[in-house]
């Protein structure tokens, strides 16, 4: 089996503390993985070194061996790295100046997926359906993303991820602030992405039920590292961990 | 897109946004280094003591002199105006903070905040109708009054800033042990903000250093003797400046040079120690 | 929402204690009125429309035409504002794009230091100093090499022009259009440029973007600028010229409002409705000045709430 993302002994610091205490983790290819753990405890951070969005804060030193999609993710280019990495963040962030077609376009332009209008007229359309949205934007295609609801703003971030026609796409916690119906699309689009594109999914969340549903992995972190990483089902039958025993006791 | 272009496009927007900051930097350069060469070498003409405390040289006599009644003059309006504006300006921004729901509190906290818009000569113009004509002469009461209108909105606006932002939990404590909403300013809010009644003070004491305008029909630029009470003509640093500079005599403008090295150095000052204060109320 | 309601009497007579002083306020905007218009009156019923659209300034027959002051305020305000808003956004994205954290600490103090520095400072600098650099290094090769474009189709005689007016005013106004440029950059939210930075957009990219979203906010902070520059009288008047005709060039010697009201208004008493036609002047720059600020604080208005919907 194939690593999408291979990170061995990873330290972070950020403003003075030790975030990632040597993390270790190998995503597998074409599958969704779940990253499981309380709040706090890194899972951001993590999912942020990976696309090496963490640079951002200019506090923040990084140790160890990243390789996503088969390079080393700190020795190359950052913004060839992250054409190639999709990413949805927790709060909806859709870029509020531009058109919702314009959303989704630009992260296609960007990324040399298409150029010509008809062909980003494709990927727009392909996106928004695959990120079960278009039913509902296509007749306000030039509508300002403020005109959607919390849901569907975060759906229009998916679908820009996806019209970046990635090979893996990161998630930090997409659901958690958003209801309980677009959350049940956002799942179901995130299935059918692994099941019909082989896309690779890495899925932040904090919540062990959202992990039962949607993972097929799971990793489980505590205090800064991953105590445990295994399939899901057999994760939460016979947990190794006192955490992750814990954590999956609650899904009695 | 081609790689090459796209690192080009990167580069080209720092060099020219970078150049142009450079380039942009050069004016204000040259202000605080002309001021400084120009204005050292008027008041080492005299030495600095003569130069702060004697009077100006007559025009064509070609002859050096200080400012030492401009001076005088502007420490009289700045502290006269400062005493009007910001116990004024502190007894609004409680109004406005204190009871922001009021119609009444909202109206003057907009006309306050429209102050800043009135082109300051205008204030000057009001201030000799309603002052100067009836009083018959120009005065350094009526150039403080002209400043402290113009000095208004800066003062209140950092004093509504200010007071708006003494924790809710200060105010609750106060109320919880059955203050009334006076008992609360008087003895919970108005003692944790003595330092931005400071700041305050010296914002407005920056705005009074500097204007030119509100004083050009309310002040008199009687410059060749010392002003001898607020209620009548006097000159300030800025307006010596002012009409100096128009004047076609070098020592005349050599004694602007000076003067307007005195008022940016002593502006600095100002700046500094609100610099100063400010940081330690964040610490 | 209850008006008169306060918690009680302690209350209701703080309330009337702070609002006492604070009527001044008010008392000063009712002066202001009255004064503007009581004065003004006689100008505008002796020279009706003329006042505005005349070209004369003459105190001896009299006639009073504010035209080339007006039209010299809108030229300068004009050329300073065309200068002073490429320099903000390039200093606003040099600041927040390219600059090491340190210099941009440096670099921020000083424009606020500038903001507020004296403006008699920047006038003397520009009497003494600009004048001549102006002619030789600028007017001069601009007449010669762009002289078919029509304002800039005479020759300066000296440096005392309405571009030299503009050009200070654009040394004057760049602080304070930058640090409103440069809040509104700062205040654009973080995942704004995450999204941009995750789509894999370079720094110039995301300066582009950037920019668009903040654009009602530039052209806000430039009509607050203008508002401002319109509203300068001592730099200008040092300057400017101060010579009333109709400008065609902007290389000549011209005229604003508040330099025309500052350089007539002593010996003005001297001449019949010379007062009242300065008064009108007032009018005219507080006209003005309104429109801009209007104008610049509703574009900012909308642009915080465009931004604040994300």
């Amino acid at each position: 089996m194939r690593h999408a993302v291979l990170i061995e002994d990873l330290r972070v610091r950020l403003n003075g503390k030790e975030v990632l205490k040597g993390v270790s983790l190998r995503v597998p290819e074409g599958a969704v993985t779940v990253i499981l753990g309380p709040s706090g405890v890194g899972k951001s951070t993590l999912l942020r070194t990976i696309n090496r969005l963490v640079e951002l804060n200019p506090d923040a030193s990084v140790e160890g061996r990243v390789e996503v999609l088969g390079v080393d993710a700190y020795a190359t280019d950052p913004y060839k790295l992250r054409r190639r990495v999709g990413m949805v963040f927790q709060i909806p962030n859709p870029l509020p100046h531009l058109s919702i077609y314009w959303n989704v376009a630009l992260a296609a332009k960007v990324c040399g997926v298409a150029k010509r209008k008809d062909e980003l007229n494709r990927v727009v359309e392909w996106a928004l359906r695959k990120a079960m949205l278009w039913e509902e934007v296509k007749d306000r295609l030039r509508d300002p993303p403020t005109k959607l609801s919390g849901g569907q703003q975060q759906r229009l971030c998916l679908a820009r991820a996806l019209a970046m026609k990635p090979k893996l796409l990161l998630l930090d916690e997409p659901t958690a602030n958003i209801d309980v119906e677009n959350t049940e699309l956002i799942e179901r689009a995130l299935r059918d992405l692994v099941r019909e594109d082989g896309t690779t999914v890495l899925l932040v969340t904090h919540m062990p039920d959202q992990a039962l549903r949607v993972g097929d992995y799971v990793a489980v972190m505590y205090d800064g590292r991953v105590v445990e990483f295994g399939r899901v089902g057999e994760v939460a039958r016979e947990p190794t961990h006192p955490f992750t025993r814990k954590l999956f006791s609650r899904l009695a | 897109m081609s790689d090459v272009v796209e690192k080009l496009e990167d580069a080209a927007l720092a060099v020219v946004a970078g150049l142009v900051t450079v380039a942009a930097l050069v004016p204000y350069a040259s202000i605080i280094v002309s001021t400084f060469i120009n204005g050292f070498k008027a008041v080492s003409a005299v030495g600095l003591w003569d130069f702060l405390t004697s009077l100006p040289p007559a025009p064509g006599s070609g002859g050096y002199g200080g400012v030492g009644p401009s001076l005088a003059g502007t420490l009289m309006l700045t502290a006269v105006s400062t005493a009007l504006g910001v116990p004024l300006s502190l007894l609004i921004a409680l109004l406005t903070t204190e009871f922001p729901r009021n119609p009444f509190s909202k109206l003057i906290k907009g006309l306050v905040k429209g102050l800043l818009e009135l082109p300051t000569i205008m204030a000057g113009m009001v201030i000799y109708t309603i002052v100067v004509i009836p009083m018959g002469t120009p005065s350094v009461l009526a150039g403080a009054l002209a400043l402290t209108v113009v000095m208004l909105p800066y003062v209140t606006t950092y004093f509504e800033t200010y007071l708006g932002s003494v924790p809710r939990a200060y105010r609750e404590a106060g109320y919880a042990i059955g203050l009334s909403r006076a008992g609360v300013v008087w003895r919970v809010a108005l003692p944790l903000v003595k330092r931005g009644v400071l700041v305050g003070s010296l914002i407005g004491v920056s705005r009074a250093l500097g204007e030119t305008a509100p004083l050009l029909f309310t002040l008199g630029a009687a410059r060749y003797y010392y002003p001898s009470s607020i209620t009548g003509p006097g000159d300030s640093i800025s307006l010596l400046i002012y009409n100096f500079a128009m004047m076609p005599y070098p020592n005349l403008q050599s004694v602007a040079w000076g003067a307007a090295l005195i008022l940016l150095a002593s502006y600095l000052v100002v700046s500094l120690a609100i610099h100063l204060c400010v940081r330690g109320v964040e610490a | 929402m209850r008006v008169r309601g306060f918690k009680s009497r302690h209350d209701a007579v703080f309330f009337l204690t702070l609002l006492a002083p604070s009527t001044l306020v008010i008392s000063f905007y009712v002066l202001l009125i009255k004064v503007l218009s009581e004065y003004s009156a006689p100008a505008f019923q002796a020279f009706g429309p003329r006042l505005i659209t005349g070209a004369e300034w003459d105190p001896s027959r009299p006639a009073y035409g504010l035209l080339p002051a007006i039209l010299g305020t809108i030229a300068t305000s004009a050329v300073a504002i065309v200068i002073a808003l490429p320099v903000a956004v390039c200093v606003t994205v040099f600041l927040n794009e390219f600059c090491p954290k340190v210099m941009a600490r440096v670099l921020s103090s000083v424009i606020n230091v500038m903001a507020g520095m004296p403006s008699i400072v920047y006038g003397l600098w520009g009497a003494m100093v600009l004048p001549d650099f102006l002619k030789n290094y600028v007017m001069l090769p601009l007449s010669r090499y762009l002289g078919f474009i029509p304002l800039f189709s005479c020759t300066p005689v000296s440096g005392w022009t309405l571009f030299t007016a503009g050009v200070l005013l654009a040394v004057m106004i760049v602080p304070y259009v930058a640090s409103l440029t440069i809040e509104a950059y700062a205040q654009v939210p973080a995942g704004v440029r995450e999204a941009l930075l995750s789509i894999g957009a370079r720094p110039h990219l995301v300066c582009r973007e950037l920019l668009k979203l903040i654009a009602p906010a530039v052209v806000g902070a430039a009509l607050l600028g203008l508002g401002r520059a319109a509203g300068e009288t001592i730099a200008v008047s040092l300057v400017v010229g101060n010579v009333n005709y109709i400008p065609y060039c902007l290389f000549l010697p011209g005229e604003t409002v508040s330099a025309l009201i500052a350089n007539n208004f002593p010996e003005a008493s001297s001449y019949p409705l010379m007062i009242n036609a300065l008064y009108a002047a007032g009018v005219a720059l507080l006209a003005l000045g309104f429109v801009l600020n209007v104008a610049g604080l509703v574009l900012m208005g909308r642009w915080r709430r465009l931004v604040g919907n994300v």
